[in-house]
């Protein structure tokens, strides 16, 4: 089977098959529009993406290779996050840091499949809690001014009449 | 910068949380709003970014294409637009598999053909090349102006030859030259198909009209074939026709033979929704089917307001003028200006 070399950005090369970078839509079109498939020596390096989130990527890639492509539902993209498969709940059993790194891969590398579960798995983080919820969540300090907060919250009720 | 405030920081805040934002719906984006200065930022840009008109604008494909990428903006609405950088377009490897409806109005063909290239999975396309101009006359030229840009911009993108995801497909003002029939008949699993003030279209070519379940032919030259094309469409349910304003009564009568033909082949199920009868062509159709009007729509032709009808072709009604179940006589169809 054709391989190919992906470097990380902290120099780790990370030789895998033909067939799981193209799940890749960057690496796909990179590799066909540059004729690199014929090339066994070249390496490609991600400058966006480290050793550690690579490793991850290219697990979940393995793990998914045999996946359909995904098949549009107009819905599907609304706020499920029911679909959501047990590997991928274990797989995505991680630090926030760890997660939101695979989501800016997953958005860079193009892995549709990997990029939608991974914001799913944010998004429930974030769904249903109140603000201050989820500044507890994501440890985040609220730094609006009593006149600012009461400016948004008329925002709102004028977004939320619509 | 502890790991967990990592939202805190615009650049990851930014960068994670614009992605995220498109899996939520309404009501949790304004919670998230709430958060801090930069989630609020982030929201409002958002709400914006999900659901994006453009009017009268000169663009550049290189700073819009990532953003809707990134946004995973949804509608788009292109008024008037034009490309700076068109040459540029097809070096971009950008797909937006999120985009699900476009509304393009009085842009260049090109633009609506390398937004199609690019979205996987549009579901709804309204495209509308040329200006609606209120006056009937003007048509010729819009025609004109039709050919003139498919001229101008001649079409370095192909659209795909079968579009499967698109449902719903809108023309309007358009003399359907090769390029929209193609267009049209590339969307295979099309169910809802409009075609507002369009000349030259020919139904009888479009091979997928098995699914289509509404067809609506508002101001369209209504062809001779119009019978032969809709006895292929096995799952019409809805349909309207509304000629085009003709002062020639021989010709509107003409028109409604062909609609009314039509009518009797399709028979049970189908609504006819129609306007342009003439009285005493009314007479002759009441006594075939019932007839009601809708007279919540008014339509302002010829200087006079008429009320369309409804012709309901299930139950043929070849006994009764009127039947009883009929809301309103036939005879006040036509009324006056008020």
């Amino acid at each position: 089977m054709p391989q190919i070399k992906l470097q990380s950005s902290d120099g780790e090369v990370f030789p895998i098959d033909v067939e799981i970078a193209k799940m890749s839509t960057t690496l796909k079109t990179m590799l066909e529009d540059l004729g690199m498939e014929d090339d066994d020596d070249e390496i490609v390096p991600l400058p966006n993406v480290n050793a550690a989130i690579l490793r991850k990527v290219l697990e979940w890639c393995t793990a998914h290779r045999h996946d359909p492509p995904i098949v549009d539902d107009p819905n599907i993209l609304d706020t499920r996050t029911n679909n959501i498969t047990c590997w991928d709940a274990e797989f995505l059993k991680v630090d926030q840091g760890t997660l939101f790194e695979l989501i800016l891969a997953a958005n860079y590398l193009d892995i549709r499949g990997l990029l939608d579960v991974a914001c799913k798995s944010v998004a429930t983080l974030i769904s249903g809690k109140t603000p201050e919820d989820i500044r507890k969540t994501f440890n985040i300090k609220n730094d609006f001014t009593p006149e600012e907060e009461e400016e948004i919250r008329k925002e709102n009720e004028c977004c939320a009449e619509k | 910068m502890s790991e967990s405030g990592l939202l805190n920081d615009p650049f990851h805040a930014h960068n994670v949380l614009g992605l995220v934002f498109s899996y939520l719906n309404k009501q949790d984006k304004l919670r998230c709003a709430k958060v801090c200065r930069v989630w609020h930022k982030i929201a409002v840009h958002n709400n914006v970014y999900a659901s994006l008109s453009i009017l009268k604008s000169d663009l550049a494909f290189k700073y819009l294409l990532p953003r809707l990428k990134y946004f995973g903006t949804k509608h788009l609405t292109l008024k008037q637009c034009h490309f700076m950088d068109k040459d540029k377009a097809l070096n971009h490897h950008i797909s937006l598999p999120r985009l699900k409806t476009i509304h393009i109005e009085e842009c260049c063909d090109f633009i609506l053909n390398f937004l199609i290239s690019i979205s996987p999975n549009l579901v709804e396309l309204k495209a509308s090349p040329f200006h609606a101009i209120n006056n009937e006359a003007n048509m010729i030229y819009r025609c004109l102006g039709n050919a003139f840009s498919q001229a101008k911009w001649d079409i370095p993108i192909r659209v795909p030859k079968t579009i499967k995801s698109i449902k719903s497909l809108s023309i309007k003002f358009c003399m359907l030259t090769k390029h929209y029939t193609h267009l049209v008949e590339s969307c295979v699993n099309i169910s809802k198909l409009d075609l507002v003030s369009c000349i030259h279209w020919n139904l009888i070519k479009i091979s997928n009209v098995d699914k289509l379940v509404t067809l609506n032919l508002i101001h369209c030259d209504i062809p001779n074939n119009l019978e032969k094309a809709l006895s292929r469409c096995n799952n019409l349910k809805y349909l309207t026709i509304a000629p085009y304003g003709k002062h020639d009564l021989s010709a509107e009568v003409n028109s409604n033979a062909i609609i009314l033909k039509c009518a009797h082949r399709l028979g049970h199920s189908l609504k006819i929704f129609t306007w342009g009868f003439t009285d005493e062509y009314l007479k002759m159709v009441s006594k075939l089917y019932n007839v009601f009007t809708r007279p919540e729509i008014n339509v302002m032709r010829s200087g006079v307001y008429q009320i369309p009808i409804v012709l309901d072709v299930s139950q043929p009604n070849s006994q009764q003028v009127f039947s009883s179940s009929n809301p309103q006589p036939v005879s006040v169809m036509l009324i006056g200006p008020k």
